[in-house]
Formats: structure tokens, sequence, C-alpha cells
């Protein structure tokens, strides 16, 4: 049951908000003391916190204050119902992260409607899509392969995204076989109007929804700012929002690694790739990207005069998270724009990227 | 505070009386209008120093309502200084409206302005709106009127 914690030094008003949401079905604690109001969600970790500001002696906002900086309950919503009603204490408790405000007298249907706005804004935020990236510096490594591979499989447990990030007039419409019209940069430059994403987005008759690259690669500077705004969108609307990154680290490739919740390096078994990923790997180190999000995935492992995993390994000084094996059915597979995950299921490549898929999925859903 | 059974106008307009009792009391200071810098169970206001009085919502309980005179009763717009604020807002007046009458042989100390907006003048982006505002006239320094205003 949802539990809402009510701190109001009004007695009469909290027996009322008391009955209020009884009614609605929700699990109602309530308090008349700022200082016991912060012990309470603290102990009670409240689904919200409906909160007056003014209280004698430990006021709304020292409440407010102590909640957000408290690591165990500083993500709890909190709606400031108070009789402060002038424009400069809206402005106040949302400055002080509150995260809706009604000033008294409120009525129930406003309360109730609320409350429930929040609540929805929680559980959309928890349920937040998972972003995957994949990442090759080095050419021909197959990232995009493994990406578009990878989307397919995510897409049959929820829905899914594939955001063609390539700067280099990227490939994942023609492995889909696709013809994108328009890409995420011209939503970019119309304005990137959130009602408007839709029009950007392809559908592929797996379900898979694609967000094309430019075909023409890019000669001006991109906006990296757009980057997290346009994630933030995508994970609202996708379980899973997989990204084939651009084949740079500059500021744009930068921002997909840091708000990315999985990196994938992808590497082919060759010293030039294997020179770039260990280069990479120190590049994302200093500049603070947690290393626990990074995993090497070799690709195209087996391939004649090839490094051997273990020799990668070394040189790498961590281990591969997978080893997906050379294909030679993915020349056929890239012509005909049917992923060996659909046109191969039970072959090599298409088992370890079931691999990959049932990792990820168990990051975002453990058992 | 509590009004007994009376509206705000008549308690603040009251002249057997000087102070207003006050119930749990919360004061911020004008510069630092979101913050509450003291709070107390009960206080005592001298109605002499307050030069203005917000009714955020409620007007019911702020003034009578004021029955209907045929033909008579207009809506002028009022732009009013008092110190440190600025004050606009809509007055109701029978007839044609006389200031003299408003502002010197009036008997009410405290006037009414509906659907105000105060300015402070020193921080023009600090305003408090109420659905009325009533203001000492002792603390007047400007009083005009702006027109009729239609009424929808």
């Amino acid at each position: 049951m949802t539990r809402i914690l009510v701190i109001d030094d009004d007695l009469e008003l909290l027996q009322m908000i008391r009955l209020m949401l009884e009614q609605d079905g929700y699990e109602v604690f309530t308090t008349a003391d700022g200082a016991d109001g912060i012990a309470k969600t603290r102990q009670l970790q409240p689904d919200l916190v409906i909160l007056d500001l003014m209280m004698p002696e430990v006021d709304g906002f020292q409440v407010l204050q102590a909640i957000r900086n408290d690591p165990i309950v500083s993500d709890t919503p909190v709606l400031v119902l108070t009789a402060r009603a002038q424009p400069v204490d809206r402005e106040a408790a949302l400055a002080a992260r509150a995260d809706d405000y009604l000033a008294k007298p409120v009525s129930h249907k406003e309360l109730r409607d609320r409350i429930r706005e929040l609540l929805n804004r929680r559980r959309r935020a928890g349920e937040a899509g998972h972003v995957v990236l994949f990442l090759g510096l080095r050419g021909g490594t197959g990232t995009t392969t493994l990406a578009v591979n990878t989307a397919l499989a995510l897409a049959r447990s929820g829905p899914t995204v594939l955001w063609d990030a390539s700067l280099n007039s990227g490939h994942a419409g023609l492995h889909l076989r696709l013809a994108p019209r328009s890409s995420w940069l011209d939503w970019w430059e119309s304005g990137r109007s959130p009602v408007e994403l839709e029009n950007y987005l392809m559908a592929h008759p797996s379900g898979l929804r694609l967000l094309p690259a430019p075909l023409v690669p890019p000669t001006g500077m991109l906006d990296e700012t757009q980057v997290g705004p346009t994630l933030d969108l995508l994970r609202e609307r996708f379980a899973f929002v997989v990204v084939d990154g651009p084949a740079t680290l500059l500021p744009i490739g930068l921002a997909f690694c840091r708000l990315a919740d999985a990196l994938f390096l992808v590497m082919s078994p060759e010293v030039g790739a294997l020179q770039t990923t260990v280069m990479t790997l120190r590049a994302l180190q200093g500049v603070g990207i947690s290393m626990e999000r990074v995993q090497v995935v070799l690709n195209h492992a087996a391939g004649p005069g090839t490094l051997t995993p273990q020799a990668i390994e070394r040189a790498l000084g961590r281990p591969l998270l997978l080893t997906i094996p050379f294909d030679p059915h993915q020349a056929t597979a890239l012509v005909q724009g049917t992923p060996l995950i659909l046109s191969h299921p039970s072959g090599p490549v298409a088992s370890a990227v079931q691999r990959l898929v049932g990792q990820i999925v168990s990051a975002v859903r453990p058992l | 505070m509590t009004l007994r059974g009376r509206v705000l106008a008549d308690v603040l307009n009251d002249v057997r009386t000087s102070f207003l009792p006050l119930e749990a009391v919360f004061l911020s200071r004008l510069e630092e209008p979101a913050r509450i810098l003291k709070s107390f169970g009960a206080a005592i206001l001298s109605k002499n120093h307050i030069t203005m009085a917000i009714v955020n919502v409620g007007v019911e309980l702020a003034v009578k309502a004021i029955s209907p005179t045929y033909g008579t009763r207009k809506v002028y717009g009022v732009f009013v200084t008092i110190p440190g604020f600025e004050i606009e807002g809509t007055m109701e007046f029978h007839g044609r409206p006389d200031l003299h009458a408003l502002l010197v042989t009036n008997v009410e100390r405290f006037l009414p302005i509906l659907n105000a907006q105060a300015v402070m003048t020193g921080r023009p982006e600090s305003r408090f709106s109420g659905e009325l505002i009533f203001i000492n006239r002792d603390f007047i320094g400007l009083f005009s009127l702006s027109g009729e205003v239609a009424q929808g």
C-alpha cells in the first residue's frame, strides 16, 4: 500500500487530510512536529511526504532540507502544502527541492490529482529505460552489428529503441532494411520538440524503433548538451535505449559515456583495435567514468591471424565480458537487411548476443 | 487571527482597539520573504503600524458582501503608493468616485483593494498578490484612479 506522511502543525487539517487520503486508499501517517517529521520520514520511508512550511521550532524548509540531505530518503517526493501562497514562497519551496507546491485552502480533488501525479512521476522515474552504449573507436570492429542485434533481442524483453549516434553516415538503417529520411540531428536542429520525436522514430517489423543517424556526416559543431535531454525522453518511453555510439570521445561521445547505464567497448582481435581499446579505457578512467559500468566485448574472435582472447585480456589487464565468434553469414545479413539474431537465431553470434542480453536484462531486473 | 464571526475589515477598522491578537505567528523579513525567521504561538500587532494586509484567498472572510445597488456600483483601477510598495488593483465605488471622501472623511482606516498586486519599490522582482489587500490610509503617499474597469 502506498504510504503518505503528512507533516503539519494544524491538527484539524491533519485529521481532515488523513480522512481524505485514507478514503483514496493510502496508508497515512501524520505528525504535527517538524523534528518528528524528519525522524518519521527516515523511519517509515514513505512514498510521499506532504509538508506544511509554517511550523513552530523546526519549520517546513528545515524539514525539506533534512530530507534532501539524508541519503536514505533524499529522493522521497515532497508536496508542500502551505498557507504561504505568494509567488516567492512557491519559488523558495521549489528551490529547496520540493517536488510540488499547493496553497491552502485546497480541494480534495486538487490534492488527490497532485498526489497521483507525483506518485506516477516517481513510478515513471523508477522504471526509466536502461541506456546501453556500444562504443568502438576503432572502425571495423562490428560495433553497429552488435548494437543492432542486441537491440533486436532486447525488444523481446520490452519496448526498445536503437539510437544510431554514428557521425559517419550510420549503418543501422542498412542492417534493419530501413531507409531513414531524417535523423536525430534534424530533430535537434528543429528544436528537439518532445511531441515531434515520434516523427523521427522509424519502426522495424520486430517492434524495435530506430532513431536514425544523419546520412551526411555532420560538418559543424554538435551540441553535446542535447544528448542528456534526448536520452531522458527516450528513457521515458522505452525500457531499453541502445546507443550505437559515435566513434569518438570528443564531447558528444563522452556525453554518452557519462550517461549510459552500461558501456560496452567493442574491439576486434587485432593489435590496432587492442591499442585503441587500452587507450580508450585509460581515457575514460581519466575523465572519471566508473569502470564498473564499462565492459569489453571481443567481436569477430577466432578469425584468421588474430590475437587470442587470453593475450587480449593480459594486455587489457581485465577480463573480456564476452567473446563473439566470427560468423561468415554476417556479410549476407547486411546485404539482406536481416540481422543474424533474426536470420540465424541458433547461430554463434545470436547465441553470444543472447548471453549479453541476458546480462543486461538481469542487471535491470535483478532476480 | 480569530475573527469571532466578524469579517477582517471590521476587525481592522474597529476603533475601540488599537491591537490585533494573533495566533501561530510566523515572521519573515521583507528581503527574504520566503524564509521563516521566527515563530510564536501568540503575538499582538499594533494596527497603527500595519501598512497593508494581504488576503491571499477567502475574500468573503475579509469584507462583507456588498448588497446590489442597481446602476450605481462601478469598478475603477487604482494605483497606490505606501512606504516601500506600489500597489495596483481595483476598487468599487458607488456612483462617482470621490477621493476626498474616501481618504479624508471616510471613517474606515483600512481600504480594500481588490485583485491587488504589491510591488516592492526597492526590489521590483518581489511581488505579493492577493484577492484583496487592505491598505492603511495613514500610510498612503499617492492614490490615483486609472479609469473605470469593464465588468465581465
